[in-house]
């Protein structure tokens, strides 16, 4: 198994559907990163209640915990640390990362992945240990590209054969 | 007389200086962490009822504590929307309202905290529809707010505190 991190606008390993399909889902994923980051970020520039509608967007996707969340100009991200580094990983995966692998084995390689990673915020959730921020943002990346592995439909199979 | 007079003016500063501490300014839109003290359901609390948070972590300005974490934060039920029947959910929103400085001085809030609580209406008709007419009477969840659950809060204006 071959895992690359590539650029896939500089080189014609993939489909134009597949580049359309990772472009959509880096920018869609991507977007929800930086729209964490832009709440903290109007809201000191403009003051409350400037940013609160995004905080209250977002809330949908994730719990928010102060505590458990990156700051920045004294305010917390509009996602947790993990959520932040899921929607990363997520890009991050979109833009950089192939197997060359059908896609059945990458399904069950980011279930495998997922399930792994999820070791850590299960054992938080039942109280057994407190994670840390660092711990989170690893994990939340790795879950991220993981979870790319998964929703990516295309066969990558090819990829070993048009690198020769 | 002059060692009295270097006594006494050394006495007069010592007790000055510990007497008057340092003066603080908590600014506007400061983000305080609250957390809930225990689980909080909708399903015991009336509009308007008072209820108590507790803050989850000091609140530090140049390096100094303003607000100790576990100080205690009054907040009241804004609005709350009771489960009803064919599986509508119910709804819970609690406002800050204030919370208590170091040196015992009101410190003013504003933000909120809310919950839906699951709604299963279409499970509900097609359970009614398919096995028994009386499903319709199953309610959905109450709103509920997990102990330990984090929000911000904003500080509202400007307050002075009393610092050793």
């Amino acid at each position: 198994m071959k895992i690359s991190i590539l650029n896939i606008f500089k080189n014609n390993l993939f489909s134009i559907k597949e580049k359309i399909f990772r472009l959509a889902f880096f920018m869609s994923s991507f977007s929800v990163f930086i729209l964490s980051v832009y709440a903290p970020f109007i809201q000191h520039l403009n003051g409350y209640p400037n940013g609160e509608s995004v905080y209250s967007l977002l809330s949908n996707l994730c719990h928010q915990y102060p505590l458990r969340s990156f700051w920045i100009f004294d305010r917390p991200f509009a996602l947790c640390a993990r959520c932040t580094s899921i929607y990363f990983g997520i890009s991050f995966g979109a833009l950089f990362i192939a197997i060359n692998k059908k896609y059945l084995f990458r399904f069950f390689l980011g279930i495998l992945i997922i399930l792994f990673i999820a070791i850590d915020p299960v054992l938080q959730l039942f109280g057994f240990y407190e994670s840390t921020n660092l711990i989170r943002t690893i994990t939340g990346l790795i879950i991220g590209v993981g979870f790319f592995f998964i929703i990516n439909p295309f066969n990558q199979i090819t990829l070993k054969q048009k690198e020769i | 007389m002059k060692r009295f007079i270097s006594t006494a003016t050394l006495l007069f500063f010592l007790i000055f200086s510990i007497n008057a501490g340092e003066k603080i300014k908590i600014g506007s839109s400061t983000v305080l962490i609250v957390k809930t003290q225990s689980a909080i359901s909708g399903k015991n609390l009336r509009e308007g009822q008072m209820l108590f948070f507790a803050v989850a972590a000091d609140l530090k300005i140049n390096g100094k504590v303003v607000v100790k974490s576990g100080a205690p934060v009054i907040a009241r039920v804004a609005t709350i929307e009771s489960a009803g029947m064919i599986g509508q959910g119910g709804s819970l929103e609690i406002n800050f309202e204030s919370t208590t400085a170091v040196d015992g001085s009101t410190v003013n809030l504003t933000g909120s905290i809310n919950s839906k609580g699951e709604s299963s209406v279409g499970g509900t008709i097609a359970v009614a529809v398919v096995l028994c007419p009386l499903a319709l009477l199953a309610s959905g969840k109450e709103g509920s707010i997990p102990s330990g659950a984090q929000t911000r809060a904003l500080t509202l204006g400007e307050t002075e505190v009393n610092v050793d």
